[in-house]
């Protein structure tokens, strides 16, 4: 299989504190990729990297074997890096539909169109219904995403991310404060859609049980650096991963 | 008066930038405009469109640096070219004429393709006129919020980095509402011009600049129609308070002090709440 995302000595700083300190990440084409850790590993700091939120301070990304260390945020997604993020972050006063419709007239090329009422294109309600129909929020397209229930709000989430058409997706703990049953469905429903729709997925997640059942490699990331990475069942025993979550670690 | 307040909305309501210098490109508008008709050719419909790319082009240079900045630093950096082009105006005595400013634009005689022409020194033609525009203006207006590039300015003020996480560079879209509000705006001026005679630095300074601000807020700056609203209720009230008392700006200012307190949402925002609750029982 092919390489779709490397990242080569990877590092970050926040003044003394290293949060991600010379990473080498390799994720191949198709793989669903669980980066776990404590709080305070560095893994959204990482994800912040990767979609150039944050600069870095040393190292390269490359993605396909192309370059994309550096640059501006909107270039990167245009690779096909799309990305969730762990604190919510979506338009709060539109609605599910206009939600997602930001990103689809984005990647149509619709944008600079300044008169046809946005709705009324039909290549743009299409596209919008097929992410709502997938996600299952097609019943409240025309709610404001303030009046969705917590979970709906992680969906919209995914759906934006979603709508930009990535091959790779980035998803910072999709299902955050969900409640377990909804936690599952939730990742289960990931899961069928990139599969569907051929995402490599690179996710966080707190909740193991999830992990170890639905990721095909592992990466364990503490004080930001890779202490162990694998299948799910060599993460699951290995003692280094172990101690790391006790803090036992010296 | 209206179509400045709401030009400045599309950069405020739907874009979420703050500009303390949309008197500038009103400015810019009114004197091209009027320097045209003094000085160059008879023709309205050619001051108008000149004035208007005057002020656009100019809005496209000032928003160029002021797109860099955000919040409060680029509401202060419009303010400072807008009294930059109050200087301008202020201290280029041989073509804006100083603090007299311009004095006798003429009213233009417009005519539609050579066949009908109306003398515009009839107010009530002049005002005819004017709303004409006001109304098209309006309505194109009206178009762009509801486009996909209106969509994408709501979501820069909804949440700028997410619009950037879609795909698309925030400043270039920030930058092209800046231009749009300053081309609308330059019209506005535009159209004052002949209709005033005169023209002065005083259009030009942040006093002026503050009004649109005003207004939006009376009215209600996420309501499409609320600085319309906003901006003959800014007329009506400094008309009736001027007509009972001298020190007109003192209580003027603490109405309005009271209603953006109480009105937060402007009175469209309160009249909207108001009838939810009403439609709910
Ligand atoms: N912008 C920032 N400025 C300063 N320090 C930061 C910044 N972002 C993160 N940090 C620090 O870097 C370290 C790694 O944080 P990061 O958010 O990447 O961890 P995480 O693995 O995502 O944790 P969690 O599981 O709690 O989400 C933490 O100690 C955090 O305090
Ligand atoms: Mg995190």
């Amino acid at each position: 299989m092919a390489i779709i995302l490397e990242t080569k000595q990877l590092t970050k700083s926040f003044g003394e504190l290293r949060a991600v300190d010379q990473i080498n990440l390799s994720v191949e084409e198709g793989e669903i990729r669980a980066i776990i850790g404590p709080n305070g590993a560095g893994k959204t700091t990482l994800f912040n990297l990767i979609s150039g939120r944050l600069p870095i301070d040393s190292g390269q990304i490359l993605f396909r074997g192309k370059d994309i260390t550096n640059l501006p945020v909107h270039k990167i997604l245009r690779y096909g890096i799309s990305r969730s993020f762990q604190i919510t972050n979506i338009f709060p006063k539109l609605t599910v539909f206009e939600n997602v419709m930001i990103p689809v007239v984005s990647r149509i090329g619709k944008s600079l169109n300044f008169i046809t009422p946005a709705k009324k294109i039909p290549k743009v309600n299409e596209e919008v219904y097929k992410v709502l129909e997938s996600i299952g929020l097609t019943e409240k397209a025309y709610l404001p995403a303030t009046a969705l229930s917590h979970g709906d709000q992680k969906r919209l989430e995914m759906a934006i991310a979603l709508a930009n058409q990535p091959t790779l997706m980035l998803l910072d703990e999709p299902t955050a404060g969900m409640s377990p049953e909804d936690t599952a469905q939730t990742v289960e429903l990931i899961k069928k859609v990139c599969q569907e729709l051929a995402i490599t997925i690179v996710f966080t997640e707190h909740d193991m049980e999830i992990v170890f059942s639905i990721s095909d490699r592992i990466s364990v990331l503490h004080q930001g650096r890779i202490i162990a990475e694998g299948k799910p069942q060599d993460i699951r025993y290995n003692e280094r991963v172990i101690e790391a979550y006790l803090g036992e670690v010296p | 008066m209206a179509l400045l307040a709401t030009s400045f909305n599309l950069l405020f309501g739907y874009t979420g930038l703050l500009s303390f210098g949309q008197a500038a490109y009103f400015g810019i508008g009114a004197y091209v405009c009027g320097l045209m008709l003094m000085k160059i050719s008879s023709s309205f419909w050619l001051a108008i469109l000149v004035g208007v790319i005057f002020a656009t082009l100019s809005a496209f240079a000032i928003g160029f640096f002021c797109v860099r900045l955000t919040g409060i630093y680029f509401s202060m950096l419009t303010l400072a070219f807008g009294q930059m082009v109050y200087a301008i105006a202020f201290k280029w005595y041989d073509v804006t004429g100083g603090d007299n400013g311009l004095v006798g634009v003429p009213k233009p005689t417009i005519s539609f393709f050579g066949l009908i022409s109306l003398d515009l020194a009839s107010p009530l033609y002049y005002y005819y006129f004017v709303l004409v525009f006001f109304i098209l203006s309006t309505f194109l207006l009206w178009k762009i919020v509801h486009s996909p590039l209106g969509y994408i300015l709501q979501g820069i003020r909804e949440n700028l980095e997410r619009v950037n996480f879609s795909g698309l560079e925030v400043k270039k879209f920030q930058l092209i509402a800046f231009s749009i509000a300053g081309c609308f705006a330059g019209l506005a001026g535009a159209l004052y011009a002949p209709f005033a005679s005169t023209v002065s630095p005083d259009v030009v300074g942040w006093t002026k600049s503050a009004e649109p601000v005003l207004m939006t807020l009376l009215g209600g700056s996420e309501v499409f129609l609320g600085p319309i609203l906003g901006s003959w209720l800014f007329l009506l009230l400094k008309d009736y308070i001027i007509s009972h008392t001298d020190f007109w700006e003192i209580y003027f200012g603490i109405t309005l002090v009271f209603l953006v307190i109480f009105l937060p949402g402007g009175v469209m925002g309160f009249l909207g709440n108001l009838w939810s609750r009403v439609a709910r029982r």
